[in-house]
């Protein structure tokens, strides 16, 4: 059992603070009664993970609030002003090891050291009043990378639809001229030879495209639905008569048939392609 | 390695460190002294011309690399600001057109799937069952 479940008044986390209880679903629900008080304003001033944030204060506090002199004349001058403090620093140091080679007991020691001290610290805050403007410049740049994938992302798309669109057409024109190949009145195939005593029978194809040719020349007389049935009826008896000889059209469109008439659908799949 | 601003601290703090170092180790492993001379062993110490050598390439480095950052004088405030607000806007109006041609693709993705289905049923239609 979790000791936690046993006391109710003992919690690890800390409790939602007071003024959470105004905002109850009754008059979060009603807006328009406006009984749900305004949220409080934000705070500017706060302590996160035991350091403080003032949201107020300048990004970078001034020099002068830490308390050391401003060497640098100029804060635009950014390039200038860091070279100049660099040999600056180099003088310093030099200077504090002629004094302690002549006379280290002089106060001037001191004071070399804490013109060293100075300078440094100038340098290191010229750094950091930088550092802004180097994210205000990365956040443009950022944005101009991302404008530039999402063109070039808009392009290949472009492509892509364009080359698809293309391809289906292309298919389209291909599949339209196979059926036109196959609709189209073919040569009649060679008559087989008497002694194997095959003969040849018109089949389901030359069936169905009579069926189209003769149903678009009704459909502009209107007697649509009556001449299809009586198609199928035509068709069906001319299928599955059982004199004559068998032939291998004969027999392929009876197969055709058993699938097709099962399942009307099927012919009007070959019609769609049309 | 971190960029360039960090890197101009890392070697500001390195030439100071190697200020302090230098007179403190200098200092420290003196070999005795009269006044007035400097004796020969005073003279061949190597550390002293070690560190200075040191001291002089981190100034010369710090300097070469400040010349190298990309800055004019004046980064106004104002203008960057100006210049990601239209950022902004532009990358608004490309987001929106990638929607649209995001929704053509789909569209035609479903073209494409419906007819590959229409043909798979076709010939399996057509094929001659047993």
């Amino acid at each position: 059992m979790l000791p936690g479940l046993a006391a109710q008044t003992v919690s690890p986390f800390p409790n939602p603070p007071e003024y959470a209880q105004q905002y109850t679903s009754d008059r979060i629900d009603n807006v328009s009664t406006g009984s749900a008080p305004l949220p409080p304003h934000p705070h500017t001033e706060f302590c996160v993970f035991g350091e403080e944030y003032r949201l107020e204060d300048d990004v970078v506090a001034p020099l002068g609030n830490a308390g050391v002199r401003e060497l640098y004349a100029n804060k635009n001058h950014w390039k200038a002003e860091m070279k100049k403090l660099n040999r600056s620093a180099i003088i310093a140091f030099f200077d504090l090891v002629e004094v302690l080679i002549r006379a280290p007991d002089h106060p001037f020691r001191e004071e070399k050291m804490n013109d060293l001290h100075t300078i440094f610290i100038n340098m290191h805050h010229l750094i950091n009043e930088f550092r802004p403007v180097q994210a205000r410049d990365s956040v443009r740049i950022l944005q101009e990378r991302q404008i530039e994938e999402l063109d070039n992302q808009s392009e290949h798309l472009h492509y892509m639809i364009f080359f698809s669109r293309k391809y289906l057409k292309d298919g389209r024109e291909v599949v339209e001229d196979q059926f036109g190949n196959i609709t189209r009145k073919l040569e009649k195939p060679p008559v087989p030879a008497e002694l194997s005593g095959v003969a040849l029978q018109d089949g389901l194809l030359h069936a169905l495209i009579e069926k189209k040719v003769k149903v678009a020349e009704e459909s502009e007389e209107g007697g649509q639905s009556e001449s299809l049935t009586q198609k199928n009826v035509h068709i069906k008896s001319f299928i599955s008569r059982e004199e004559g000889p068998p032939s291998v059209t004969h027999l392929l469109t009876r197969q055709f048939n058993d699938i097709s008439f099962k399942n009307d659908k099927s012919i009007g799949a070959i019609s769609e392609f049309s | 390695m971190a960029d360039r601003m960090t890197q101009l601290q890392d070697m500001i703090n390195e030439m100071a460190g190697l200020m302090t170092n230098a007179i403190g180790v200098l200092q420290a492993t003196a070999p005795p002294c009269e006044f007035g001379t400097i004796s020969k062993e005073l003279a061949d110490e190597p550390n002293c011309q070690i560190f200075a050598e040191s001291i002089a390439k981190a100034a010369k480095n710090i300097e070469i690399l400040i010349d190298s950052f990309p800055i004019e004088a004046g980064n106004e405030e104002d203008e960057v600001e100006a210049k990601m607000v239209e950022n902004d806007k532009i990358q608004q109006e490309k987001v929106n057109e990638l929607l649209g041609l995001v929704g053509q693709s789909n569209r035609l993705v479903g073209v494409v799937q419906q007819k590959l289905s229409e043909i798979s049923k076709v010939q399996l239609n057509s094929r001659p069952n047993e």
